[in-house]
């Protein structure tokens, strides 16, 4: 993913120039992690046009709080953990507390018979989680936070966050394996 | 992150297909000017602000307001829950052992001692016969636990160091008392750690459901329970290794987060927070895998949102209760009565996760998160905290706010309670 190319002296200049205002340090962040932040509020969302909304707020609040962060370096899962959150957001405002999830996909015959999970059933699958969980899903298998990554945007130690993650992989193999 | 198996690297991929539809496009230089235009960053300090005076009449009718908003609340919030009765039997819930002479349980710890950090402490078990907590760490990559004990007659830490450590994580930590063993279940086989010998063993292999876990003092079993729906039940024989699945008289109980016992009504209460696309539930269950829910109860919301972490749930024998933490708060559940009640509170900063019982001065002590909190002790009769070891002060911490501790509610009629030896 593209989310890691910046190297370390990098990434903490550059977040620093940019939690100060420096508009071509911010326009690097996005540049490096705009699209690990839209996969993962698409995955949080089900919808592009919210995935989009959500991304959209959450490099506001990156803009607004980058200053606040304490750990340059943990940036990319803090960026990730905002995508989430404002993806969580813009579904409780715009639909309630119950989120629906579009199984189906028109037009999209997209399938990936060598991956075993067939789209269709991934999706309904996912309508079935909350939106934190299939953010915490996709941060771990479609953007690859490790555990302390994963420890750190979800706000927990890495235990924890594998405790939470395992519950949920072992939901969706009862769901998508056993029917 | 432990190797992943063949279902999670097809999930991986499935999910990263399904991502590719993600709005990836992006004009970076565009976002950024917008932003700096219309946001512009503050070059000076905001000045100083003040309160917009106020005259002290208006604070008095402000304050009673709020009282009586607050009172009428709670009365509404405590009147509408029906009361249930279910009929009160106290089993014998194992050995209470006595701290040695000259221990000084009320002082806290020494402060500079060897202890886990707060943080990484993730499951906790009291064991009734050694007097002390049985504690799992997790290590900065999620793997290899540590085991550490807690003295709760000295107030310490010790770090156990046994020959071999848990390979990983496990979801609960249960006591069995009829066999002196604290058991976890992990990688697809039941652990048994005897702390007396400081050896964890490994036991044969686990049904693969089987995650969370509760000691039955009546049948000297564990009995275990899946973590997701449909729920499994079984019971666990660490003697003999043995798993027996429970058949379920009534169908699936509730799902799980949380499983616990609760003597005051020899039941098994099990927990599921909301989300899955289900709300949110409490069940309780007997010996015979019937179950019963408790759909009149106002449920206390447990580990809701993206920040929030796994709660803990022990059983209070002081009051007869299960207290439930998710680290905003401790909770209590009277199944005698159906009612809860938030025992105490702390915002910002959180109450210690982790939770268990001490017998042997009966009262609920409190460790782990925050990472800035002082390891405590709750008296739940009288509501007084203690503190038994201060934060650690090597650990760059903010000041601790006091907790909120609830005031106890008026009495309500209860039927009292028959034990049995």
């Amino acid at each position: 993913m593209n989310g890691q190319a910046m190297g370390s002296p990098t990434v903490a200049s550059t977040v620093a120039l940019a939690g100060a205002g420096d508009e071509t340090a911010f326009a690097q962040l996005v540049t490096t992690y705009h699209a690990d932040m839209a996969r993962v509020a698409f995955v949080a969302c089900g919808d592009r046009e919210l995935a989009e909304d959500a991304v959209q707020s959450a490099w506001l609040v990156a803009w607004r709080k980058l200053r606040s962060l304490r750990d340059p370096e943990r940036v990319r899962p803090w960026l990730l953990a905002v995508a989430a959150n404002e993806a969580r957001q813009i579904l409780r405002r715009r639909r309630g507390p119950v989120v629906e999830i579009d199984i189906e996909a028109p037009g999209d015959p997209r399938g990936d018979p060598s991956a075993g999970i067939e789209r269709i059933d991934l999706r309904r699958a996912l309508a079935h989680l909350s939106a934190d969980d299939r953010a915490l899903l996709a941060m771990r298998y479609v953007v690859d936070l490790s555990s302390e990554e994963l420890a750190t945007a979800v706000g927990t130690t890495p235990s924890t966050a594998r405790t939470r993650l395992c519950r949920i992989v072992d939901r969706l193999r009862k769901e998508l394996r056993d029917g | 992150m432990a190797e992943r198996d063949r279902f999670e690297l097809d999930l991986a991929d499935a999910l990263r297909a399904y991502a590719q539809d993600a709005p990836t496009q992006v004009r970076p230089t565009e976002i950024a000017r917008h932003f700096a235009a219309a946001y512009p960053h503050r070059r000076t300090a905001i000045g100083p602000w003040r309160l917009v005076a106020i005259p002290r009449r208006a604070w008095l009718m402000l304050l009673l307001a709020g009282l009586l908003v607050a009172l009428v609340g709670g009365a509404l919030l405590v009147g509408s829950q029906p009361e249930r009765r279910l009929p009160a039997v106290v089993p014998n819930l194992g050995p209470v052992p006595t701290c040695p002479p000259g221990s000084t349980p009320d002082e806290p710890g020494p402060v500079d001692q060897a202890r886990p950090a707060a943080a990484a402490l993730e499951r906790i078990v009291f064991d009734r016969r050694a007097g002390r907590l049985v504690a799992l760490t997790s290590t900065a990559d999620g793997l290899a636990p540590e085991t550490w004990t807690f003295d709760v007659c000295t107030n310490t830490w010790t770090q156990m160091h046994p020959e071999r450590e848990l390979p990983d994580f496990v979801h609960q930590l249960v006591y069995d008392v009829d066999s002196d063993v604290t058991i976890g279940v992990t990688s697809g086989k039941a652990w048994a750690y005897d702390l007396r010998a400081n050896t964890w063993t490994e036991k044969g292999v686990a049904p693969p459901e089987a995650r969370l876990g509760a000691y039955d003092p009546v049948s000297g079993l564990v009995v275990a329970a899946s973590a997701y729906g449909p729920i499994g039940l079984w019971t666990y024989d660490v003697e003999t290794d043995t798993w027996t699945q429970i058949r379920q008289v009534n169908g699936d109980p509730c799902g799980y987060l949380l499983f616990g016992y609760d003597a005051s009504v020899d039941r098994l209460v099990s927990y599921r927070e909301p989300g899955w696309g289900l709300d949110e539930a409490m069940c309780l269950i007997d010996r015979t895998g019937t179950w019963s829910g408790t759909h009149a109860v106002t449920l206390p919301g447990l580990n809701d949102g993206f920040y929030a972490t796994v709660p803990s749930i022990v059983y209070d024998e002081a009051t007869e209760r299960v207290v439930f933490s998710d680290g905003r708060r401790w909770v209590a559940y009277d199944a005698t009565a159906d009612r809860w009640e938030v025992l105490v509170e702390a915002d910002p900063g959180g109450v210690p996760l982790l939770i268990a019982y001490d017998p042997l001065h009966r009262r609920l002590v409190g460790v782990g998160r925050p990472a800035d909190k002082p390891d405590v002790a709750f008296d739940p009769v009288t509501r007084g905290w203690m503190v038994l070891l201060d934060r650690d002060p090597r650990v760059n911490s903010r000041p601790t706010p006091a907790p909120t501790v609830r005031p106890t509610p008026a009495p309500t009629e209860q039927p009292t309670p028959s034990f049995t030896e």
